[in-house]
């Protein structure tokens, strides 16, 4: 099956998600995972998007791959478009084509997503042939290549092999060699390389930015890793409580944080290269229960610079000086003066 | 913190020493029996998943153990406790040959080292309350509870009182940690193993376990030892770091030295392996990628066991390398240094931190 002309258009920006809220009807209320978040990606970029864990950071990934049922979920506004063509108003038929094709996706945890009773080269072989009109004999032959195209030594002996077989890089490695088989545009990389080893890590982290190179293909790095971002990322999209409150390229975010909470994360991290000699700065509290989000900026509880502005109304992101760069914090000033005042001690 | 000065001559590795030790480790090995056979199981191996360790730790010290996952860090913490029986070797906790003891006097010692676990969802019983979890520690080692006891003790860890007679899956991660945390210290121990204990936690609340527990070592005096895979947290809070790989120590050395004169080629991948939350930094430094994964332990290679992955390894002329197929390399003081020691043939110093 080849996808056919379904009017995507060229000029358009390649992925782009448009005030896109998924909300979840539960007992204890409307859990807002997703709260109106807007980005876009081109080709050949890596896109960070940073938050803990209840943020809304991989919904917002699955909800692009169509892997949030509804319901229980729903979408009160929102649209996701590649290259201009709404995803969600697209029938299932059509986007499935693109699933898997054009947008695809690793996840963290490759034991899980590997199917444990087919062998991985019949599994990446299948992929290949959900979306391409070819033989069992080519798709094999073709696993075969994406396993060595992944690093994986002895593909050939590799590709008969079972996913326990496999140790956790390699599996890694396998399911990258299945987001590549059909040369998407896009990756989805969700936290692909927290169950990792760093030196393993550190494999993953080359073998992404090799194949980006080669193919560019743009990247959507979901992590919580500021390390990863720092060293992968071109842009970034700090995700708080379901809503991006800071937004702007690697450098804004790290040397010129302008939310309160990117200020927050960035003090309270400890470092490896030098020795800090005070304590660390952590961020009082802890996130808050998406169904019972605080009043105002969803951060204020927990905020070191809450004045009564903070709960009068939801912050809306506004430009803080740069290209593109912006955050949704009453206090961005503030922010500014007390990053500059920080205490550093390399 | 202890401050660097405080790192005694000999706190590594050696018995000699300023300070008092409080934990001895001597040349302990913990191997694990492949059993094979449906009926009679026989042994056809032994993973060696803690391979002839020494260590020795000094009153108010952290030391950390750090190394990939496998590589025997946590292992060796539960043999150090007799939650696994060691295969052989000592351990001295204080004066109290631990490996000596009988079962009672074992529970009894118990009272003096804890442990706190990585998974905080894991390591609370769902169906007690916090009152009972942490009451039945004293109940268990003889102690007696009075009226307060559990409130002050909540109040060491930042938990308000309220929340005694909650379960456990009331809580967030950190909160549960906190309640790992109050368990292991409530009948005052001397000696402590945090079992990677922020590694489950979300980044904002890191910095806030990571404060509570030197908070603690600084008015409880305890002594840890820090088993964890996160070289930043490591680098924070311990006085020394040991590097292990399959089962041994390959590197040891006070903090800085460790992070910024790293000697052996294991500990130098690994720590330029570690991402730094600084892009400009990032755009300098080179990482340096190892091949392949870590061997098995059951069989581990001659000689020098990291020689199947050394990035160094592979620079070596043929007759240059016979040496490390050969000879396991001892772990020996580097070039001028009193208790930075290294295991390896070629070990050299190189910046990894930051170029």
């Amino acid at each position: 099956m080849v996808v056919e002309d379904i009017g995507l258009d060229a000029s358009a920006p390649l992925l782009e998600v448009r005030d896109l809220r998924v909300h979840f009807k539960t007992d204890r209320g409307t859990v807002k995972a997703v709260d109106g978040v807007s980005w876009s990606i081109s080709e050949g970029e890596t896109m960070a998007i940073v938050g803990e864990s209840g943020s809304g950071k991989s919904v917002s990934a699955m909800t692009i791959l169509g892997l949030i049922q509804s319901p229980p979920a729903t979408f009160p506004t929102g649209d996701i478009f590649l290259r201009g063509r709404s995803l969600m108003r697209m029938p299932e038929k059509q986007q499935r084509r693109l699933r898997g094709k054009e947008i695809a996706m690793i996840f963290q945890d490759p034991l899980t997503a590997l199917n444990p009773v087919f062998k991985v080269g019949d599994q990446i072989a299948e992929m290949v042939r959900n979306h391409q009109d070819v033989s069992k004999t080519v798709a094999k032959r073709r696993a075969l290549d994406l396993l060595g195209e992944v690093g994986i030594p002895n593909p050939a002996v590799r590709l008969n092999q079972y996913p326990h077989e496999f140790s956790g890089g390699m599996r890694q490695r396998a399911m990258i060699a299945m987001a590549l088989a059909n040369d998407p545009q896009v990756l989805l990389a969700d936290e692909p390389t927290t169950a990792l080893d760093v030196t393993v890590q550190a494999q993953i982290m080359a073998l992404l930015t090799k194949l980006q190179e080669d193919r560019n293909t743009a990247i959507v790095l979901i992590t919580h890793d500021l390390g990863v971002v720092a060293s992968h990322a071109d842009r970034i999209n700090v995700m708080y409580a379901g809503r991006i409150v800071e937004s702007g390229t690697t450098d804004e975010i790290f040397y010129q944080p302008r939310h309160a909470y990117t200020f927050g994360l960035l003090s309270s991290l400890a470092r490896m290269d030098f020795s800090r000699q005070e304590r660390l700065l952590p961020i009082k509290g802890q996130p808050p229960s998406l169904a019972n989000v605080p009043k105002g900026c969803a951060f204020h509880p927990r905020c070191a610079f809450t004045t009564e502005k903070c709960t009068a109304a939801i912050p809306v992101l506004e430009p803080v000086g740069g290209d593109g760069h912006v955050a949704a914090c009453v206090h961005s000033d503030r922010v500014a003066i007390a990053y500059e005042e920080r205490v550093v001690t390399p | 913190m202890t401050e660097q000065g405080a790192v005694s001559p000999g706190a590594v590795g050696t018995l000699s020493g300023n300070g008092t030790p409080m934990l001895e480790v001597r040349n302990l090995v913990k191997h694990f029996p492949i059993r094979s056979g449906i009926f009679i199981k026989r042994v056809i191996g032994h993973v060696k998943a803690v391979d002839d360790i020494s260590l020795t730790i000094h009153k108010g010290q952290t030391v950390a153990l750090v190394g990939e996952s496998g590589c025997g860090k946590s292992t060796t913490a539960r043999a150090i406790l007799r939650l696994v029986e060691p295969t052989s070797g000592t351990v001295n906790l204080d004066g109290l040959e631990v490996t000596k003891l009988g079962k009672e006097k074992l529970r009894r010692a118990r009272r003096d080292m804890q442990i706190i676990f990585q998974d905080p969802y894991a390591s609370l019983n769902p169906r007690m309350t916090i009152r009972q979890i942490l009451s039945e520690k004293y109940q268990l080692l003889g102690s007696e509870v009075t009226k307060s006891t559990i409130s002050d003790l909540l109040d060491t860890v930042g938990l308000a009182d309220e929340y005694a007679d909650r379960y456990p899956h009331e809580f967030s991660g950190g909160q549960r940690q906190r309640i790992g945390i109050a368990r292991a210290i409530a009948l005052n121990p001397k000696f402590v193993v945090l079992d990677e204990p922020v590694s489950a936690l979300d980044v904002s609340i890191q910095a806030q376990i990571v404060n509570l527990l030197e908070d603690l070592q600084d008015e409880l005096g305890l002594t840890y030892l820090f088993i964890a895979h996160d070289l930043s947290v490591v680098r924070h809070i311990s006085d020394i770091v040991a590097v292990m790989y399959l089962g041994q120590i390959v590197e040891i050395a006070s903090r800085d030295d460790l992070f910024d004169r790293p000697y052996h080629p294991y500990t130098q991948a690994l720590i330029s392996a570690v991402p730094i939350p600084d892009p400009k930094v990032e755009r300098l430094r080179e990482t340096i990628v190892l091949r392949g994964d870590v061997p098995n332990p059951a069989n581990p290679p001659s000689g020098c066991r990291f020689r199947t992955r050394c990035w160094k390894f592979e620079q070596l002329s043929e007759s240059e390398r016979q040496v490390c197929i050969e000879e396991p390399p001892p772990l020996n003081l580097v070039p001028g240094a009193t208790t930075h020691r290294s295991a390896c043939h070629y070990a050299a110093v190189r910046e990894v931190v930051r170029a």
